[in-house]
């Protein structure tokens, strides 16, 4: 085996075996590509859409999974399922309802303009808009799902509240309906999924949390880098309040703080393994207490003195770093391919 | 007043009574009508029509007698005439007429307060229409002399008239204003009851501009100069002569920093050259801009006309304390203090007077004194508070700026500083050999190391320069807000500045503070501890122009770039002789008569310290610091270091100038001064150091005729602004080759030019495109050892030195573009991967701990990298740890863990694999 090719074969077979919910699920995908008004914009919210849509697929969600309607097919036919109306956009919710299973998850992305400050909260198609309420009516049918929804558009914040629901994740690139200046979250969305960058823990996924992080991140060192004025501020909520955070928690989180639902969630879909050998099972199972074990330790930060913390949090690590090693010859041993 | 007592004894002091003396009376109506035409010149600053109408043999005035010697009285008083004012009155009875306060006051004015009491007292008693004022007029006269207890009885009987309901004319209001004001010591919700009272005057008589001008200098007390400008411009629309008016509106100005202070202080005056406070005031400007001899001449002519004014006398002491006259200046102070003994604004004003002239612990002193000796002196504890913030005594200073504030909570610069005060919390304290930086939590990782490595050196080697070290720690405040750092300084918004010294405290704005390309911190930062220098080994003696031409001739000598560049305006003001001598240089700095004269003035000031240093050695500035610590003239000082009068140095310096930028002086042709259109060019200035953020190009316009411009350059080859016009013109054409050729040109007659649209920028833009990259890197350093803050043409210079392969130049560039803004992560990556080549670990470390810090997306790898420079720099220790937190971010990041085995040792026996090796 090649070094280079180590990694990736670990991440993959580790990710597997720890990331059990999306195992027994599948993920499907409908991104909107809103009017752009502009032929910037359009190509902008064109391409932000294709990135979105092509890290899906390569992150393994069937094709089938994976729709996109776009504000011109003859953009992209390939990619573009059909155009971004408002009829086709409720239409497509409703097969996505058909098309999907209790427990799958459901990502709708929407790129595109909106406004708020006036009116109800709306997301700018080709024809008529469809207002926040009417995206929340169609997600109705999508009960028993977990649906993540990210309107990245301008003045998206005030679809938050309207969509906010126990079990959902809300995402939108500004917190208010105001906040109506172009922008830019959106493309650092896109830029999360397409590829590592928004990896933030290095386990081969990219998660709800993690691209919203990473957005947050990229538009907050934007802004500061070329000393504008921050006209954006996106928030997440997952706990169903309807509040929105702009700085959720992780997977530590408790279940009435915003981000621990999120931080479970990937746009992504592994294949699975035929079979485990069971040797791997045992390294597995011993990988998940180290990893519990490393979870209740940081937990405990606050009130370990530092040496005691480090201490122990280097016993685990070491520990978790061979177990990998383990995992990664027993995977070679089972024949798993270089990728 | 009775006619016959008028004729029969004023008829030789003024031509009034003969008016009144002869000829046939006109009807009432008549003299109504002639009375109001006079009222309304009167209100309009037609004073001395007034004064000849009413003095005028056929004026004729009698049944409004009384009225027509108040408005005589009140022109005279306007334009400074007080002893005929005086004279007006004689064989008047005053009080019996309703004129008593008037006699009071043109008593007052004339320096005779027996008398002024005594016209008081008589007004007081006939119970006339103008009693009640004249009740409080008495109580004014107790609150100067120091008769607190009754003065303060005399004001409560004036709210007492008003909830009464007998304070019902504008004057009484005025009055029941005033006594609000200055009651509102004791009970500051007494301010807004000044407001309402002064509003009712203004509504009751909207003419009579008294009370909207003590309504602004209410404001203005307040530190709310719009308000006070509304309210003071209001009487000036009407009356635009109106003396006390006018010095109100330049007390605003002043507060402003708005230049035209001076010239509106000057039309009070000549209105009015007996308006004692306009004397004094201009007096306390000359103190500021260190003419001490001006403001003593100055405020001589105040004391002249009124010995006993104590606001005169006040700065008079002053003036004898920052001229080191200690003998005069205790007898001045014991003087005030016999005739007021709690006159604790003669300290507060000491204390502003040396806040003025930067000397900061005395200024602590006085108000510290002025506190002792008035425990409700708000202002006093105000200035205490600041003062000790300013010499980095935090507490005490917060803890004395909340007693002023609870004392008087009106006050915006208190109230902002003590809200900036407490954001302090959010601040780190970071400790080095000779600082103690505070910069905010958010930014402090970052920003400290390289604050820190900077501050350092400038230490050692103004040190050793200056041959003194000054008390250690230094305080250095890094504010992300510019608005902190400018209540930091001034106490409100909107402040020019950069950064400021308070000797043993600097405050400077964060990179993150301004626009990238518009500050370069490092260059700031340099130039505040020299200041730091230069400020304490004089004893804060030195004079504005040498502490601001030392501190740019030291970012010059630090690093390329740095220090103020030469602009147009410059130039055409050497050309056209407005350039101010070494005498005068000062008032380029506190009394600017243009807004870009201060930039002016700095980059002069930097030549000069050059110019001696090159003619006279360093040794001579350090032989002038002596002199002017102790206590020497410039005069003495330019004497003992050069020999050389002061007017031999203007010439020979002016020599030099002409010399240095001949060919450029020549080249700018008809170019307009400082005044015109090149006026633009400059950026804001302020007390910290003019603004260096880019200016507007001057070269570049809309739709040239290229072939016009064709045609002039060729006619026109020595040109200057020409020549760049049309390479300008040209470029935008993307004519890159025959760009070439008028940008040399260009860049040939005035090769210090580096603002917008200089030749270097453009010329490294052609050559790039033309692949002539080292042409190319040729120019951009040329422009880079101009210019400190150009962040694009840094980077641009950068990577045409890393396409050359000129590594250690690259990072060189790097490293300078770091004090620019250390926010970027690219640079700093490239810098860390160039320092790992090249063996420098320590820099490797500095630099991947600044990418940690910048919070990047990849937390986990970012940390990962620092461990490995700090393992490669020898620190396995800090390695272990800082790996550990890449895996708190990413347990399963496996080249973390392979290298956290390999620092523990516990890597499997066998096993091939080595963590990476550093890079990017």
């Amino acid at each position: 085996m090649k070094r280079g090719g180590a990694v990736p074969a670990l991440r993959l077979t580790v990710a597997c075996l720890l990331s059990v919910a999306p195992l027994s699920a599948d993920t499907h995908l409908l991104v909107v590509a809103g009017v752009g008004g502009e032929e910037a914009y359009t190509g902008r919210f064109h391409l932000w859409s294709t990135r979105v849509v092509d890290a899906a697929v390569a992150a393994g969600l069937p094709p089938e999974n994976v729709v996109y309607l776009g504000e011109r097919e003859d953009l992209d036919p390939e990619r573009i399922s059909a155009r971004s109306t408002g009829e086709n956009v409720l239409a497509e919710i409703a097969a996505l309802a058909d098309r999907s299973s209790p427990g799958d998850d459901v990502w709708i992305v929407l790129f595109g303009h909106g406004s708020g400050a006036a009116g109800p909260p709306r997301f700018n198609l080709p024809g008529r808009d469809l207002v926040a309420d009417e995206y929340a009516a169609a997600l109705e049918q999508l009960a028993d799902r977990r649906v993540v929804f990210i309107n990245a558009s301008s003045a998206s914040g005030g679809f938050l509240g309207p969509l906010s629901q126990e079990g959902r994740i809300v995402i939108t690139a500004t917190k208010s309906g105001g906040q109506s200046n172009e922008s830019l979250f959106g493309g650092y969305l896109a830029e999360a999924f397409d590829g590592a960058a928004g990896d933030a823990n290095k386990d081969g996924q990219t998660s709800a949390l993690e691209a919203f992080t990473f957005a947050q991140r990229e538009i907050e060192r934007y802004y500061r880098q070329n000393g504008l004025l921050r006209t954006e501020n996106a928030l997440l909520d997952d706990d169903g309040d309807g509040l929105g955070s702009s700085e959720p928690a992780g997977v530590e989180a408790s279940e009435t703080v915003d981000g621990r639902l999120a931080s479970l969630v990937y746009l992504g879909q592994e294949a699975r393994p035929s079979t485990l050998t069971a040797e791997a099972r045992e390294l597995t199972d011993r990988r998940a207490g180290i990893q519990r074990r490393i979870d209740e330790l940081r937990l405990q930060r606050e009130t370990l003195d530092e040496e005691v913390y480090l201490s122990e949090l280097q016993e685990l690590m070491v520990e978790l770093a061979l177990v990998d090693r383990e995992l990664e010859e027993a995977a070679v041993a089972d024949g798993e391919p270089d990728p | 007043m009775r006619r016959g007592a008028l004729i029969g004894t004023a008829a030789s002091a003024l031509a009034l009574a003969a008016v009144w003396a002869v000829g046939a009376w006109p009807a009432e109506a008549q003299e109504a009508a002639a009375l109001e035409e006079i009222e309304s010149m009167l209100r309009t600053g037609r004073y001395e029509a007034v004064i000849s109408r009413l003095e005028a043999p056929s004026g004729g005035l009698t049944a409004a007698e009384p009225r027509a010697l108040r408005l005589l009285v009140e022109a005279l008083i306007a334009t400074g005439r007080y002893n005929e004012a005086v004279a007006a009155f004689e064989g008047v009875d005053a009080a019996e007429t309703g004129l008593g306060v008037l006699r009071g006051r043109v008593a007052l004015l004339a320096g005779d307060r027996a008398g002024a009491r005594q016209a008081f007292e008589s007004a007081r008693v006939a119970r006339g229409g103008d009693a009640l004022v004249a009740s409080f007029e008495l109580a004014r006269l107790a609150w100067d002399e120091g008769a607190i207890g009754e003065a303060t009885t005399g004001f409560y009987a004036m709210i007492d008239a008003y909830n009464r309901g007998v304070a019902d004319t504008a004057e009484e209001l005025v009055a029941v204003a005033h006594a609000c004001q200055l009651l509102g010591r004791d009970d500051p919700e007494l301010f807004k009851d000044a407001l309402r009272a002064y509003d009712e005057a203004v509504a009751l008589d909207p003419s009579w501009p008294v009370p909207r001008i003590r309504l602004g200098e209410l404001f203005l007390e307040k530190y709310d100069s719009s308000q006070a400008r509304t309210s003071i411009a209001d009487v000036l629309r009407s009356n635009p002569r109106h003396p006390e008016a006018l010095l109100a509106m330049a007390r605003t100005m002043r507060f402003d920093g708005d230049p035209r202070a001076v010239e509106t202080l000057d039309a009070a005056l000549e209105v009015n050259p007996n308006l004692i406070a306009a004397r004094v005031f201009r007096a306390r400007l000359r103190l500021a801009s260190e003419r001490f001899g001006e403001a003593r001449e100055e405020v001589e002519k105040a004391v002249q006309a009124d010995p006993e004014s104590l606001t005169a006398r006040t700065v008079l002491a002053a003036v004898e304390f920052l001229e080191g006259r200690d003998e005069e200046f205790a007898r001045l102070r014991d003087g005030i203090l016999a005739d007021s003994p709690r006159y604790a604004d003669l300290f507060n004003e000491l204390a502003d007077a040396s806040v003025e002239n930067r000397l900061y612990p005395q200024a602590r002193d006085f108000a510290a004194e002025a506190v002792r000796l008035d425990p409700k002196s708000w202002r006093g504890y105000g200035l205490l508070g600041l003062n000790q913030l300013r010499l980095g005594d935090i507490e005490a200073g917060k803890a004395n700026l909340e007693r002023a504030f609870a004392g008087d909570p009106y006050n915006v610069w208190i109230k902002n500083t003590l809200d900036l005060v407490d954001t302090f919390v959010q601040y780190r304290t970071i400790e080095s050999e000779h600082f103690e930086f505070q910069i905010h939590d958010s930014e402090a990782e970052l920003l400290a190391p390289y604050m820190v490595e900077l501050a350092e050196e400038a230490w050692a080697v103004l040190v050793e320069r200056y041959r003194f070290e000054p008390p250690a720690p230094i305080r250095v405040e890094v504010y992300p807000s510019h608005a902190d750092f400018s209540v930091r300084t001034v106490g409100l918004a909107g402040l020019g500045a950069l950064g400021v010294c308070f000797g043993p405290v600097l405050a400077l704005d964060s990179p993150s503070a301004r626009q990238v390309g518009h500050f370069n911190w490092g260059s700031t930062l340099w130039h505040e501890l020299a200041h730091t220098f230069t400020l304490l080994v004089t004893d804060a003696k030195i004079p504005r122009w040498l502490t601001e031409g030392l501190s740019v001739f030291e970012e010059r000598r630090a690093r390329p770039g740095w220090g103020d560049d030469v602009q147009i305006p410059f130039v055409t003001s050497l050309r056209d002789g407005e350039l101010l001598g070494i005498a005068e240089l000062n008032d380029g700095f506190m009394r600017p008569k243009f807004p870009n004269q201060i930039g002016l003035s700095y980059y002069q000031a930097s030549l000069i310290c050059d110019w001696i240093e090159e003619n006279y050695g360093f040794d001579a500035i350090l032989v002038m610091l002596a002199g002017y610590r102790e206590g020497k003239s410039t005069e003495e000082v330019f004497q003992e270091a050069m020999a050389l009068s002061l007017s031999s140095f203007d010439e020979r310096f002016f020599g030099y100038l002409r010399e240095r930028f001949g060919t450029a002086m020549a080249a700018l042709g008809d170019a307009p001064g400082p005044g015109g259109e090149a006026a633009e060019d400059e950026g804001g200035s302020g007390e910290g150091g003019p603004s260096r953020a880019p200016r507007r190009n001057l070269f570049a316009g809309q739709a040239p005729d290229l072939s016009a411009l064709e045609k002039a350059a060729r006619e026109n080859p020595d040109d200057f602004r020409i020549q760049m016009t049309y390479g300008n013109a040209l470029f935008a054409e993307e004519r890159y080759a025959e760009a070439e050729a008028p940008l040399l040109r260009g860049r040939d007659l005035f090769p210090e030019f580096v603002g917008p649209g200089n030749a270097y920028t453009l010329l490294a833009e052609i050559y790039r495109e033309l692949e002539r990259d080292e042409e190319a890197i040729e120019a951009l350093d040329r422009l880079l050892q101009h210019n400190e803050t150009a962040w694009d043409q840094h980077l641009a210079l950068a990577d045409l030195l890393a396409a050359a392969g000129r590594s250690e130049e690259e990072a060189a560039i790097l490293e300078r573009t770091l004090y620019i803004s250390p926010f970027d992560a690219d640079v700093h990556r490239r810098l860390a991967e160039s320092a790992s080549a090249g063996g420098r670990f320590d820099i490797a470390v500095r630099e991947r701990a600044a990418l940690v810090s910048l919070d990047p997306a990849d937390r986990a790898d970012a940390l990962y990298r620092l461990a490995l420079a700090e393992r490669d720099a020898g620190r396995p220790e800090r390695a272990r740890r800082t790996v550990l937190r890449a895996l708190e971010v990413a347990p399963g990041y496996d080249p973390a863990q392979e290298l956290l085995l390999d620092l523990v040792g516990k890597r499997p026996a066998g096993s091939g694999r080595q963590p990476e090796a550093e890079g990017p």
